[in-house]
């Protein structure tokens, strides 16, 4: 019992598959039954994250049923047409599958306007942002200004009209210092992917299995 | 040769593991490394106490990354720091709401939360009305975030993982909402947005090393020190790329391309 | 009078964002109402890879183009996606396959796209097909790439490939010619490139949202990606390239006013930044 009870057994599960999956990658063509393996076990994923999906649609109901019944001042009717919205698709979904007229209806001309709206909203966000942000406060901040113009006026067909030189300028610093940069900070983020993915396979990286003190 | 996959990358790999593996060796007979200070991290604690002083809750949302891609990583390290902050949280009674994206999380994160009602000592803390699923679509994700910073007015937002363009959606509500923020992302899309916006951003490598960093453990700190071999050998690779490709040899192009 | 002129300078850097909000919809919705028609100069990176395009899809070439985005991304993707596809549609005898292995909404997204283009001709079945979304994300690239038909039994409307000819005699990645990935985040051009680009060196030419665009340069320099067409601007002159201007070239428009509306903000800011500054400083 204590031992169900313990991390152990999760600990244990994350070395084996993480090993087998390092294994696969690198020797999987020389050793075809732990490539099998590992296709097996990667369509076993797939499967139990779409089962994940219901412990969402779950967690979500129960929010927005838990509102509606308590007529949460200012959010009740924005609960309600959640769970209406989200059952709906789900139904048409379901039954008719995603090729159905009702959904593909819904899809084009609620959810990808909405989504669309979403997405744009960030113009808004960026405007503000910047204009809070952008400060000439010392030479980094300085260079971010500068950098952030050029490539602002190199994106906009009006920037060459301005100045012939700003695509040039822009073009230069998106291909050697932004490269520079971003190969730096990919090299980094390798590096430390490499060190967090040893330390949870190890388990000393227990974080996300909850902290023991 | 030809039945082993990416060989330098294999060779690579030994390499870096071998050096976090001996700097962990070293840790456990004693010799601990140095860690340089990471000021989004320190200020965690600074977050959650303004929260306390103020009455209002604390926000956290671990980004967009499932547990089976490869912005796992991201993923892990965000719900490691949720726990520390889930710990405190609970420690200091105030509650803490999780926004989540990816459903594998909910009960790993239920787990934590009553884990960390029980190390607090308070059952009454565990409330899981408190982690909330929005959605797994990336601005179904943003409203509903953005819907909670705005209605619950946190007075610290932690955004901790794998974001894309929804991050400065969240940054901006966080600002609005008057929330201190302190961001995480290993997504170079998305750091600037952060790094503008927000009170402290964790660049990179910096995120993944959260989890390590905030247990003071001298073994896992270790590990930070070894991934930094990794980086000389990237330098010693570039300096020696440098020359060679200046004298017109592709010579080490072609064996890293193994 | 001395504290009234430092509160001016300090209103500069605190104006209402709800004017800012406002005069962001007034720049960008006048110009698509009232066109511009700024020209649009076509840069040395949609000009390499439309060209690029062209020298991998001759006759008798196959050639995939990924849908990897997400609904919201239309307004920037959908452009890029139009013009390109469109470009291979206009190519004669070459087999064309829309899928998507990252984003389940990839092939509503395909089937947008074709609603856009002249299909020139082509037929169903034996010049492109949909062959819907392949859950996995990794694994089912690389179940793709090492094996077709394995891991492809039907299209995305459900007829058995046998019934299709332009699936015939594809067995692996070796088999295709060229790949067009139209990515907006992850899963997408990271996980093609592990799997499909770097195992079995397949051309790539790439086209995503212009917040990508820096992270994808260093690939575009190393030569893993032979091409890249990033955002409504590269949208653009894609279309200016093809002959067919669409919504893109009227974006565009939009894209310069509000681009200088903003850089207009970030004057204004740092104005009353820098005199209030020397305002505060000059009166201890």
């Amino acid at each position: 019992m204590s031992l169900l009870k313990g991390k152990q057994i999760p600990i244990g599960i994350t070395l084996v598959v993480g090993l087998m999956m390092i294994v696969n990658y690198y020797f999987g063509a020389a050793l075809p039954a732990v490539k099998s393996t590992t296709t097996l076990v990667q369509n076993w994923t797939v499967i139990v994250a779409a089962f994940a999906l219901i412990i969402g649609l779950i967690n979500i109901s129960r929010i927005h049923i838990n509102h509606l019944l308590k007529r949460s001042k200012g959010q009740w009717f924005f609960s309600l047409w959640c769970l209406a919205i989200m059952y709906i698709m789900i139904a048409l979904g379901l039954f008719g599958t995603t090729k159905n007229p009702g959904y593909q209806w819904l899809y084009n001309y609620v959810f990808l306007p909405v989504d669309a709206t979403m997405y744009s909203s960030l113009a808004f966000f960026i405007s503000s942002a910047a204009y809070r942000a952008f400060r000439a406060r010392n030479v980094e901040s300085i260079l971010l200004l500068s950098s952030g113009v050029v490539i602002m006026l190199m994106n906009a067909p009006i920037g060459e009209i301005i100045w012939t030189g700003f695509p040039v300028i822009g073009d230069w610093i998106m291909s050697v210092p932004n490269v520079a940069a971003q190969r730096a900070i990919m090299i980094c983020v390798v590096m430390g992917s490499v060190s967090l993915g040893l330390r949870t396979l190890l388990g000393m990286e227990r974080g996300y299995l909850g902290r023991e003190e | 040769m030809a039945l082993i996959s990416h060989q330098s990358g294999l060779l690579t790999l030994i390499i870096i593991c071998g050096a976090v593996l001996f700097m962990i060796y070293r840790a456990r007979q004693g010799l601990e490394s140095e860690v340089r200070r990471v000021a989004g991290i320190d200020v965690i604690d600074e977050a959650i106490g303004r929260s306390t002083e103020m009455g209002r809750p604390v926000h956290i949302t671990n980004g967009l990354a499932t547990l089976y891609s490869s912005g796992a990583p991201q993923t892990i390290a965000g719900l490691s720091v949720l726990s520390y902050v889930a710990k405190k949280c609970a420690q200091n009674g105030i509650p803490l709401i999780t926004t989540i994206y990816v459903p594998e999380t909910i009960p790993i994160v239920m787990e934590m939360y009553r884990e960390a009602s029980v190390l607090a000592e308070s059952p009454e803390w565990f409330d899981d009305y408190n982690i909330r699923y929005m959605s797994s679509h990336r601005f179904s994700y943003a409203t509903g975030v953005q819907g909670v910073l705005q209605r619950e007015k946190p007075a610290a937002s932690f955004l901790m993982g794998s974001f894309m363009a929804e991050a400065l959606i969240f940054a901006e509500s966080g600002y609005l909402a008057g929330a201190m923020q302190v961001a995480g992302t290993a997504a170079t899309s998305q750091i600037p947005f952060f790094v503008a916006v927000c009170d402290y951003t964790l660049l990179g490598d910096e995120l993944y090393a959260a989890g390590a960093y905030l247990s003071q453990d001298a073994v896992q700190m270790a590990s930070i020190a070894g991934q930094d071999v990794g980086k000389y050998l990237a330098m010693i690779l570039l300096l020696v790329g440098l020359i060679l490709s200046a004298m017109g040899s592709d010579w080490l192009v072609n064996i890293l391309k193994l | 009078m001395a504290s009234a002129k430092e509160g001016f300078w300090n209103k500069l850097q605190a104006i209402d964002q709800r004017i800012l909000y406002v005069l962001i919809i007034v720049v960008v919705a006048l110009p698509l109402l009232r066109p511009l028609s700024l020209p649009i100069t076509v840069t040395s990176a949609t000009r390499t890879a439309y060209e690029k395009v062209d020298e991998y899809s001759g006759p008798g070439s196959v050639v995939i183009i990924a849908y990897e985005f997400i609904a919201g991304n239309w307004p920037e993707m959908g452009p890029i996606a139009v013009a390109m596809t469109q470009h291979l549609f206009r190519k004669p005898d070459i087999r064309i396959i829309l899928l998507a292995m990252g984003r389940d909404q990839g092939p509503i997204l395909a089937e947008n796209t074709l609603k856009y283009i002249d299909e020139m001709g082509k037929e169903y079945g034996e010049d492109y097909v949909n062959l819907g979304f392949f859950a996995g994300a990794e694994a089912a690239m690389a179940s793709f790439a090492s094996d077709i038909p394995g891991l492809v039994k039907k299209d995305y409307y459900g007829t058995p490939i046998e019934q299709l000819s332009v699936m015939s005699g594809l067995n692996d990645l070796n088999d295709i010619d060229l790949f067009l990935c139209l990515w907006s985040g992850t899963p997408g051009w990271g996980e093609y490139l592990r799997q499909w680009q770097t195992p079995y060196g397949i051309t790539v030419i790439g086209g995503t949202l212009g917040i990508n665009g820096p992270g994808a340069q260093p690939y575009v320099s190393s030569g893993q990606l032979k091409g890249l067409v990033v955002g409504l601007r590269g949208g653009g002159e894609y279309e200016k390239l093809i002959g067919k201007p669409g919504e893109a070239t009227s974006g565009l428009d939009a894209v310069s006013t509000s681009h200088l509306l903003i850089i207009a903000f970030i004057v204004l800011g740092n104005v009353g930044y820098f005199a209030g500054r020397r305002r505060s400083g000059g009166e201890v």
